[in-house]
């Protein structure tokens, strides 16, 4: 008797072409149709909207003014402080390795919150400066374009920083010795050999910096709105949360498509400088680089070095720390002024905050479960298996996660507004579209590391499961997954922290007693209640640390920082 | 041209010394080898007379001036000794045409444009690379790559020419086609070099002198026949070239095996080896072999056709030899051969 046999290969390329369509290619193919869509006809009308509707283009001006200002920034010191670590005997360097990556630690929104503490209107610097000084007004205002440049830059930095260290330390040190011998001095050396060559990596940072900030929601929300300062991710906002008018989902569309186009532009960018070979200049064998001799500037050099550490990372922890402990925002942080009411407050009184802390880690373990289930599939077809269209399922994956936010918040909007046919259940306004959105946005993640991971497993090993007598499915089950878990793991915290600090998605998908740890800490900040929002932002950040550490415990420090 | 001299040149990392107490003089336009194997401590010796190591102790002259001197505080950096160095990895900038990598240290030294193309055109023209000057290094083959880097090396007609390991990343043909280049450069340009190899072969056709290290510390310095025919202990020995190894000790005028006593070979060890336990090196070329007639008989334990020659491992007296005999002459493996040794040599 013949049996019906399913390739089971086919089988499993069936199922992640059909989670892709869910996840990702029918909310983008929403955005897009609903773009050419305009009083239920087609219709370019909605980028003629947004394109000349005044207050849109000023926010493409802002975002472009803001990002490329920010990526300046963030190039020249990342640059600086790569080059100081890597290239000189600048005391403590093994520490400043460390601690110029922490930023990254902090999520954005939370960094614009504690700059807000210290260089807000009643500030604990400026507080400090007027009374130092007599003066009546504030030494400087945050609220703006330059507030939001700094914490951009300030954020975004360790981008840089990481790309030029890796890229300074593999970099072969006989080129550098090459141009000494033919009678260059360090400097000289430094400016025609080492930064051309690593001119595309640090473009390649630049870039990546642009992109995400151009992306970023968080800090121009909260440095903007109140000076009604817009750049395209919060004008975006605006439009689908406050505006009544016809057709403005579909003008929204438009601009999100506007804005992923500006930010592909940069992806492609990227892309080019990285794939860039010519420029090869790693070297197999590790060899110690010369490094400068700071000789007495290191002092200035070090403390100069301390400062910026200080200034990225302890001075906004400490300052919204100091705010969660004092008993009304405003007060001198004295002894008799500090309290733990506040978060007392977020953990047992306030509803929404409660919720806000159970939905996100309800949330995040699920989303990096089902994504880490998810691209242990996706992965294997991308990198063992030669099916045509796995090069699109890669690209498919990692859509959501280069686009912008806010584009696949709109997406996920318009994709699920509608109920769900035969069921009659709909999405929107319920948590399962933050799920189904976190799942799409942050599967790169896991498909990239279990990428990483399957490459590492000789198809020989499968084979020979094979030739023992397993089938596809067995040996998938039997050799395959556990030769990947750790890899499988990795990504499932890879999934899980980002989860945790997510808000430019949560903040167009919340509702209701759906709120999320990012919403509600931005909820409360926009609705005064700053205390509250910082002592709630205190326990994301030690969530997020706790996260971070066993993170990097369980990956032996491969992962995390 | 110039001298380079290192005296009683030592380098410590720590509690370990990677050199100690190196001292040789490599005399004007002179080919000297530092040779030994990895990690022996030749290529930091190199990279202290081009300067990116500065000595412990001890003292580096290129010709009368001093450059290296702890004790006096003399550090004089690479971009000042004036010396042309080619890295193992060629180091040939990828971001510069062929040319630009070339008038690169002329570029430094402020030389006009006009003589940059002179000078420039004329080190290409010697390493035939004249036509592929405005390529990048990426569209350049490994031994193209590595002319560039001689050309960059030479350009500033430097008083020594330091090479580290240049012809290690090269396939077997066209390292043969290298060496013979490098010796007629030297030829033309009288330059002094400096190489630091692995490969004893190439040490041997290449330089005037070898200086053989192990573990940081000089074993023999000397022309390639001297430390061929004549190592000064085993390890020179053992590495330059193959050799056989009998232990034994002196009987009358001759040398009685340690395996087994009653044989006795006709050489006598020299009366400054005091010691009674020593060692006798035989080179395989120097042991003759014959069906019926000899100083000893052995039988073959192995044997191996390389075309030239074959190679046997023969037993005698719970030794093992290897010996080379005429491709023509064939001996079954289990057969009973002859041996006559010619030369010898004896360590304690």
């Amino acid at each position: 008797m013949k049996r019906l046999r399913l390739n089971s290969g086919q089988a499993t390329l069936a199922f992640a072409v059909l989670v892709l369509t869910i996840l990702v290619v029918y909310p983008l193919a929403q955005l897009v149709y609903q773009s050419i869509q305009y009083n239920q006809q087609w219709s370019l009308q909605s980028y003629l909207a947004a394109m000349t509707s005044e207050s849109n283009l000023l926010a493409l001006r802002h975002s472009l003014e803001v990002s490329l200002a920010a990526m300046l920034g963030s190039t020249v010191l990342g640059t600086f402080l790569a080059w100081l670590i890597a290239r000189t005997d600048l005391p403590g360097r093994n520490f400043f390795r460390t601690a110029f990556v922490l930023p990254f630690l902090i999520p954005p929104f939370i960094g614009a919150l504690a700059w807000l503490q210290i260089l807000g209107p009643v500030g604990y610097l400026n507080k400090f400066l007027m009374t130092l000084t007599g003066a009546s007004e504030p030494f400087w205002n945050i609220y703006g374009p330059a507030g939001i440049v700094l914490v951009m830059m300030l954020h975004e930095y360790p981008t840089v920083f990481i790309s030029v260290l890796g890229g300074l330390e593999r970099m072969n040190p006989e080129l550098e010795e090459a141009a000494q011998i033919s009678g260059g001095r360090i400097f000289r050396v430094m400016r025609d050999v080492t930064l051309p060559l690593m001119m595309p990596t640090i473009a390649a940072g630049a870039l990546l910096v642009f992109i995400t900030d151009i992306a970023n929601f968080g800090v121009p929300a909260i440095l903007g709105f109140s000076e009604n300062y817009y750049v395209l991710t919060t004008q975006i906002y605006n439009v689908i949360t406050r505006s009544t008018q016809p057709n403005s989902l579909n003008i929204a569309a438009a601009m999100s498509i506007l804005l992923a186009l500006v930010s592909g532009l940069g992806i492609f960018l990227q892309r080019f400088y990285l794939s860039n070979k010519e420029f090869a200049v790693i070297s197999g064998k590790s060899m110690q680089p010369n490094v400068v001799k700071l000789g007495a500037h290191r002092y200035w050099l070090f403390a100069l070095a301390l400062t910026l550490f200080v200034i990225a990372t302890v001075a906004p922890l400490v300052a919204i720390l100091l705010t969660a402990l004092v008993r009304a925002y405003g007060l001198p942080p004295l002894p008799e002024n500090l309290t733990l009411q506040n978060f007392y407050d977020v953990l047992m009184l306030n509803q929404s905050s409660r919720r806000g802390i159970v939905n996100s880690l309800g949330l995040a373990v699920t989303a990096a479960t089902i994504i880490s289930l998810l691209s242990a599939f996706i992965a294997y077809i991308i990198v063992k298996t030669k099916m045509r269209g796995r090069a699109l399922l890669d690209f498919i994956s990692n859509a959501p996660y280069t686009l912008p936010g806010t584009v696949v918040a709109l997406a996920m909007i318009l994709a699920w507004l509608k109920p769900l046919p035969l069921i009659d259940f709909r999405l929107y306004n319920t948590i399962w579209i933050l799920l189904v959105a976190y799942v799409a946005r942050y599967l790169a993640f896991g498909v990239r590391t279990a990428a990483g991971s399957l490459a590492q497993v000789h198809s020989s090993l499968e084979e020979a499961a094979r030739i023992s007598g397993a089938g596809w499915l067995q040996s998938f089950r039997d050799i395959v997954i556990p030769l990947i878990r750790p890899g499988l793991f990795a990504g499932w915290f890879l999934v899980f922290i980002p989860c945790l600090r997510e808000l430019t998605i949560s903040a167009l998908l919340w509702s209701t007693r759906n709120e999320t740890i990012g919403v509600v800490v931005f909820n409360l900040q926009q609705s005064g209640n700053t205390s509250a929002s910082a002592a709630l932002a205190v326990i994301m950040i030690a969530v997020l640390l706790i996260a971070n550490l066993i993170t990097r415990r369980l990956t032996g420090g491969k992962l995390g920082y | 041209m110039a001298t380079v001299t290192l005296e009683q040149i030592s380098k410590a990392f720590g509690a370990t010394f990677a050199v100690k107490d190196f001292s040789a003089t490599i005399a004007d336009g002179e080919f000297v080898t530092f040779l030994g194997p990895s990690g022996c401590g030749k290529t930091t010796c190199l990279r202290m007379v081009a300067g990116f190591i500065d000595p412990t102790r001890g003292r580096v002259s290129i010709g009368a001036r001093v450059v290296s001197d702890p004790e006096r505080k003399i550090a004089v950096p690479p971009e000042e000794r004036g010396v042309g160095m080619v890295f193992q990895s060629y180091a040939v900038w990828p971001h510069m045409t062929v040319f630009a990598n070339v008038a690169y240290p002329l570029k430094i030294k402020s030389v006009s444009k006009e003589e940059q193309r002179q000078r420039v055109g004329r080190a290409l023209e010697l390493m035939k690379m004249s036509d592929l000057a405005d390529r990048f290094p990426h569209q350049l083959s490994g031994g193209q790559q590595q002319r560039v880097a001689l050309a960059r090396a030479l350009v500033m007609n430097p008083q020594v020419l330091l090479l580290d390991e240049p012809l290690s990343n090269l396939d077997a043909k066209l390292r043969e086609e290298m060496r013979l280049e490098l010796k007629q450069l030297q030829k033309q340009t009288g330059v002094t070099i400096i190489f630091v190899t692995h490969d004893q072969m190439e040490a041997m056709v290449m330089a005037d002198r070898i200086v053989v290290m192990n573990a940081g510390i000089i074993q023999q310095i000397g022309a390639p026949r001297e430390i061929y025919l004549k190592p000064a202990n085993r390890f020179v020995g053992e590495f330059i070239g193959v050799a056989n190894f009998l232990s034994g000790r002196r009987r009358g005028d001759g040398f009685a095996l340690a395996a087994s006593p009653q044989i006795v070979l006709p050489f006598q060890p020299p009366a400054a080896l005091t010691s009674d336990a020593l060692v006798m090196m035989v080179r395989p070329q120097d042991i003759a072999l014959h069906p019926s007639q000899g100083q000893l008989a052995a039988q073959v334990a192995q044997k191996m056709f390389v075309g030239d020659a074959t190679e046997y491992f023969v037993s005698v007296g719970g030794e093992t030899l290897r010996v080379r005999g005429a491709p023509r002459e064939d001996y079954a493996v289990g057969a009973t051969v002859h041996l006559t040794i010619s030369a010898g040599q004896f360590f304690q």
